[in-house]
């Protein structure tokens, strides 16, 4: 297999805090409008598209299988198969390292891949007891059987399920993601000062950076014709550390240092871009924005999850011979300032290392070259969008700058880390 | 050649309707004459204990009467014995059917309408299938009768009184599922489960209670009382000119549940043979004739749209509601905004109408999106231009567009005022440009005008007329002139209104003559609805162009330049606020110059009728539009022409050609020579010979067409 896999195009919608401007569209329809604007922009004909493959964590209730329905919803053709690829907060990678599997296996020559995810619209689920008491009174046969169940009603019945802090809880170790960053802020002493000190960074690049990520946000409708949105509403102008030391501690109220101003907020928002072999590419004359050229994920304990990146960077030394040094840029999910830090120490720590049978530390990395167009603290991780997100930013930012490698590199809830390499073309 | 097909099996007789030469079945003279012999071979059998009748064509049970039957006595008092006679041969035939021995069934999938559906009333029992194509109803007041072979005795007593009387007066066709939730049908079947529904029914027809009201007995009055509500209503809609929803009402009130059947007989001998059902059967016909395509063209895949604005995102709505894929273009992301707020407004309109679940509407808002810059227009279609109107403009960025297009993308102009011819220099490739004249607001006007220039390729004008077709619009397809044919023929109508304004009538008068005439608004009202700028602007241009038909009137001038209103759009025009409600703006009764002679009330009617009329046969003449008959349908599609009177060029033969001449004559010695007749009414007036309606002056189409299936 010597074919290159290809990137092509590369775009996303802009970013929406959660709850917000685009509270109004789902997972699916976010992921249409950027397959709309991907396509638009490249000359390929739809015939040519063997299937599209979308991440998506919290998938919609009324959208099973939402690449089919994202597929359909952005007019690609009735006969185009589509599937739905779940590795939580890489679901977006999972798309991308999916469909380069497909074409290694000689399956497909081109995927369009799609990470996208509707935060606002996790629904709230009516709890045990009250599902409990709905399916009595629906099994009744009586008038009286449909009737008697209310009188058990309590107001306990009434609290519901919150889907998003379920989502963001570990079901086995039963930590939240915060909870797990607040262990990595202990093990590797990073300070409440340090964390809000990375996450006015965040900020500040990417406040300094909306023109080169306006080259990759495409403007979307807002839902009921209410206007355009063509920028992230995350990343705040005049954030400053005096404003972020004033939060106090969410997932540890009495000695946390995990805060909303230093960990990722929860958002909206979907990527896109077309997946092929380089000859494809070459023959329809696409816009190649790089290729993948290696990918790792590993596994770790799940209370730790935020330190996924230096196992799956490990793996891909191992299995790649890539070291982290080779790599020009990175991109490393913030999920948490705390976690975020601790991955960086971790790739710099001979000792972390010695756990992968290394003699030596993956690699210190310079900070400058890491996020530098801020990360998910200030532009917001929705997370089935966010892998794709890192892989569109990298290759669009070597590009500018003429670089050749890149890392995009992420943590994964439940204890799991990726790594893809990536070249520009 | 037998119109039937009849097997016997099990004590069954199932007979197959197909009427040859038609493309649906119709009940005409073969059909009804081997009915009757049927009921003669039926009563010699015996042993046949059910008779279940289904049709042979896929999608049609019966459409209806046979049409061409009703043309021959429309319009034609001296037919009405004949259309008697009619009505009785029918109403005997579905008498016996209704009293056969055998158990009847009438199985039906696809259209049933009109004398149809009385066939299938006149059955012990009925099953629709659920198929899309399966549509049952009585229209027939569409067409200016009603029904007469039994349904105004049949319906009432099988579905209840005023259903039936709702049912019959505004002509309402039901799918099957609301026919069986009325009780118009017994059951609902799968297609390909009807027959197997029609057999269970031959064998245990329904126990039918009487569905005679109550009040019935203790009021006797009610009934004639409930149908007079009904025909002042029906009355209302229709401005008084359609006598059909009326009378239908009349009849049914007065004779239900009295076994009465020659007072129906005789309100379609009436109906059937006054000059309303001519106008509505051709107009019928001509809409007919718009729907079917000029070829086969490659199907469309996708549509760009130039300019965001309200005409730009009601197309884009249009294709999208179409299925079609629509990419806007506009130079800000605000006026993108504005298209997808266009779209989002209309989607809710449609299902508030509950045509459209939110789901669906969703998928039809994803059908459009937007760009500032050329990307998703390399694989458009059709490029539909809806910028600002003005001849640079237009040139530029259909030149600029064409840049970005394959080489057999079809570039079409939403322009409304200016040439195509002028538009086309800018082009490397002007055979492609085609004008579509969509009318607003585009989600409710059924018309678009599409514009043939001289160079224009017939294959890129079939394709913008097929799009057209696609968004559910009827296309017309006109020649290349200033104003085109609707609004050439518009603007002599409102610049005469805003004339005998000058001369000191009022415009809450002239609105009310002409609402009387059967327009659907006043000119004045509809000068205030298409904004008074945009009228004035084509007053202007269509002023320079037809020089001969007199300068655009100063009041229009003054109004938009001096007071500078611009009608609903801006709150104000010659009416304040909406023109409902009937106030009059004030402040142009302050422009108006001193009244020496204020015009009679049939003086306005024609000056207003007869400058458009005039204008319509001089475009005939010109050879603007094909036939008479599609420049009626034009008129009455863009410009809300009543139904009733079938366009002007109708208006012009119900009137006379002769004195009509004579008519403007003395109008162009009276108020100017933009009176003169044309060419056309002159030489028709010499030989005394009514204007063309159809193509070649045939004077009927032959054989394919559908029959009761209105508008």
């Amino acid at each position: 297999m010597s074919t290159r896999i290809a990137i092509v195009g590369g775009v996303r919608t802009p970013f929406a805090k959660a709850g917000g401007k685009l509270a109004g569209w789902q997972a699916d329809d976010l992921g249409a409008f950027a397959v709309k604007e991907l396509l638009a922009r490249l000359r390929l004909p739809v015939a040519r598209i063997d299937e599209l493959v979308a991440g998506n964590v919290a998938q919609p209730i009324d959208a099973a299988n939402v690449a089919r329905v994202i597929a359909l919803k952005a007019g690609l053709p009735d006969d185009l198969i589509a599937s739905t690829v779940h590795r939580n907060c890489a679901s977006g990678m999972e798309a991308v390292t999916t469909a380069a599997m497909k074409i290694r296996a000689g399956e497909a020559r081109a995927l369009v891949c799609v990470g996208t995810e509707s935060m606002s619209n996790i629904p709230l689920i009516v709890n045990r007891e009250m599902t409990a008491l709905y399916a009595q009174v629906a099994r009744a046969k009586s008038a009286w059987g449909r009737l008697a169940p209310w009188f058990g009603l309590r107001p306990r019945h009434l609290n519901p399920i919150i889907g998003v802090q379920s989502g963001l809880t570990d079901p086995v170790c039963g930590l939240n993601m915060g909870q797990t960053a607040e262990i990595l802020a202990r093990e590797f002493a990073v300070s409440r000062a340090e964390q809000d000190a990375f996450a006015l960074v965040s900020h500040q690049r990417a406040v300094a950076a909306r023109a080169r990520l306006a080259e990759e946000i495409v403007p979307i409708p807002l839902p009921k014709g209410a206007g355009m949105m063509e920028d992230d509403d995350g990343p705040r102008d005049g954030q400053d550390l005096a404003a972020l030391a004033k939060l106090k501690p969410y997932f540890d109220r009495a000695a946390g240092t995990v805060t909303v101003g230093n960990a990722c907020p929860l958002t909206d928002g979907a990527a896109a871009v077309l997946v092929c072999d380089e000859d494809l590419a070459r023959e329809f004359n696409l816009p190649i924005t790089g290729y993948l050229t290696a990918h790792a994920y590993a596994a770790l304990d799940g209370r730790r999850m935020g330190l996924g990146p230096v196992h799956a960077v490990a793996k891909l030394e191992q299995r790649a011979g890539l070291r982290l040094a080779d790599f020009d840029l990175v991109e490393l999910n913030e999920a948490f300032a705390a976690q975020a830090i601790a991955c960086l120490r971790g790739f710099a720590s001979p000792d972390y290392a010695k756990r992968f049978g290394l003699d030596h530390a993956l690699g210190e990395i310079d900070p400058a070259r890491v996020n530098v167009n801020g990360g998910a603290i200030a532009l917001g991780h929705p997370v089935g969008a966010t892998g794709l997100r890192l892989v569109i930013t990298i290759l669009h930012e070597l590009r500018r700058r003429g670089l050749r490698r890149g890392l995009a590199t992420l943590c994964i809830g439940g204890g799991q880390g990726a790594a893809l390499a990536l070249e520009a073309p | 050649m037998s119109t039937l097909a009849v097997t016997y099996a099990d004590g069954i007789a199932t007979v197959d309707i197909h009427v040859h030469g038609e493309r649906m079945n119709v009940l005409n003279q073969h059909l009804i004459h081997d009915l009757d012999a049927l009921c003669d071979v039926l009563l010699s059998k015996p042993e046949i204990t059910a008779v279940i009748f289904r049709s042979a064509k896929p999608g049609c049970f019966i459409a209806g009467a046979d049409i061409k039957l009703l043309r021959a006595a429309a319009g034609r008092p001296e037919a009405h014995p004949d259309v008697l006679a009619m009505a009785n041969t029918g109403q005997g035939l579905f008498a016996r059917i209704a009293s056969l021995p055998q158990t009847t069934v009438a199985a039906i999938d696809g259209a049933c309408l009109g004398g149809g559906l009385e066939l299938a009333l006149a059955c012990d029992a009925r099953v629709a299938s659920d198929s899309e194509k399966t549509v049952l109803g009585l229209p027939e007041v569409q067409l200016g009768i009603l029904p007469g072979w039994g349904g105004t005795q049949r319906l009432p007593r099988l579905i209840g009184f005023l259903p039936a009387l709702e049912l019959i007066v505004a002509g309402k066709r039901l799918d099957a599922r609301k026919a069986l939730k009325a009780g118009l049908v017994d059951r609902v079947a799968g297609a390909p489960f009807l027959m197997d529904a029609a057999r269970a029914l031959a064998a245990k027809p329904p126990v039918r209670v009487s569905r005679r009201p109550w009040w019935w007995y203790i009021a006797p009055f009610a009934p004639r009382l409930l149908a007079a509500v009904a025909a002042r209503k029906a009355k209302a809609k229709t401005g008084g000119l359609m006598p059909a929803p009326v009378r239908a009402a009349q009849v049914i009130g007065a004779t239900a549940w009295s076994e009465d059947y020659a007072a129906e007989g005789l309100a379609l001998a009436d109906l059937a043979t006054s000059p309303q059902v001519l106008h509505l059967i051709d107009a019928f016909f001509a809409s007919e004739a718009a729907k079917k395509g000029g070829g086969e063209s490659a199907p469309l895949r996708q549509v760009g749209v130039l300019g965001a604005g309200v005409m730009g995102g009601g197309i884009a709505w249009a294709a999208a509601a179409a299925g079609l894929p629509v990419r806007v273009r506009d130079l800000t992301l605000d006026a993108i905004a504005k298209a997808h707020a266009t779209v989002a407004d209309y989607e809710r309109q449609v299902q508030k109408m509950r045509k459209r679940t939110p789901g669906a509407a969703n998928v039809v808002a994803h059908r459009v999106s937007g760009t500032l810059g050329w990307d998703g227009f390399h694989d458009a279609d059709v490029v539909i231009e809806a910028v600002v109107e003005n001849i640079e403009v237009k040139r530029k960025v259909l030149a600029e567009c064409e840049a970005h297009v394959r080489d057999d993308t079809v570039l079409a102009s939403n322009t409304s005022s200016l040439t195509l011819t002028d538009m086309a220099v800018a082009l490397r490739r002007p055979q492609r440009l085609v004008g579509m004249h969509f009318f607003n607001p585009v989600n409710r006007m059924p018309l678009v005008e599409v514009v043939a220039h001289a160079a224009s390729d017939p294959a890129a004008v079939e394709r913008v007329a097929a799009l057209a077709r696609r968004m559910g619009k009827t296309a017309i397809v006109v020649q290349d002139c200033p104003g085109f044919l609707v609004n050439r023929c518009l603007l002599p109508y409102l610049a005469e209104a805003a004339r005998c304004l000058e001369d000191g009538a009022g415009i809450a008068r002239i609105d009310r003559l002409l609402r009387g005439f059967g327009m659907p608004m006043g000119p004045f009202e509809l000068c205030d609805a298409i904004g008074l700028d945009v009228g004035y602007k084509v007053a202007k241009i269509l002023a320079t162009a037809y020089p001969d038909r007199g300068a655009a009137p100063e009041i229009l001038r003054r109004v938009y330049e001096e007071l500078h209103l611009t009608g609903a759009k801006g709150g104000k025009g010659f009416y304040l606020g909406k023109a409902k409600d009937g106030r009059v703006n004030p402040q142009i009764a302050e422009l108006l110059p001193p009244t020496l002679r204020e015009p009679g009330d049939a003086e306005i009617i024609d000056r207003c009728v007869l400058a458009l009329a005039n204008e319509a046969a001089r475009c005939l003449d010109e050879q603007v539009v094909a036939s008479g008959e599609l420049l009626d349908l034009a008129m009455l599609m863009g410009t809300g022409f009543p139904p009733a009177r079938g366009g002007p060029i109708h208006e012009l033969n119900q009137r006379g050609v002769r004195p009509t001449v004579e008519r403007l004559r003395q109008l162009a010695a009276a108020h100017g020579e933009r009176f003169l007749p044309c060419d056309l009414l002159i030489r028709h007036a010499k030989t005394a010979t009514p204007l063309p309606i159809h193509p070649e002056s045939v004077p009927m189409p032959h054989g394919d067409h559908p029959a009761v299936h209105a508008a």
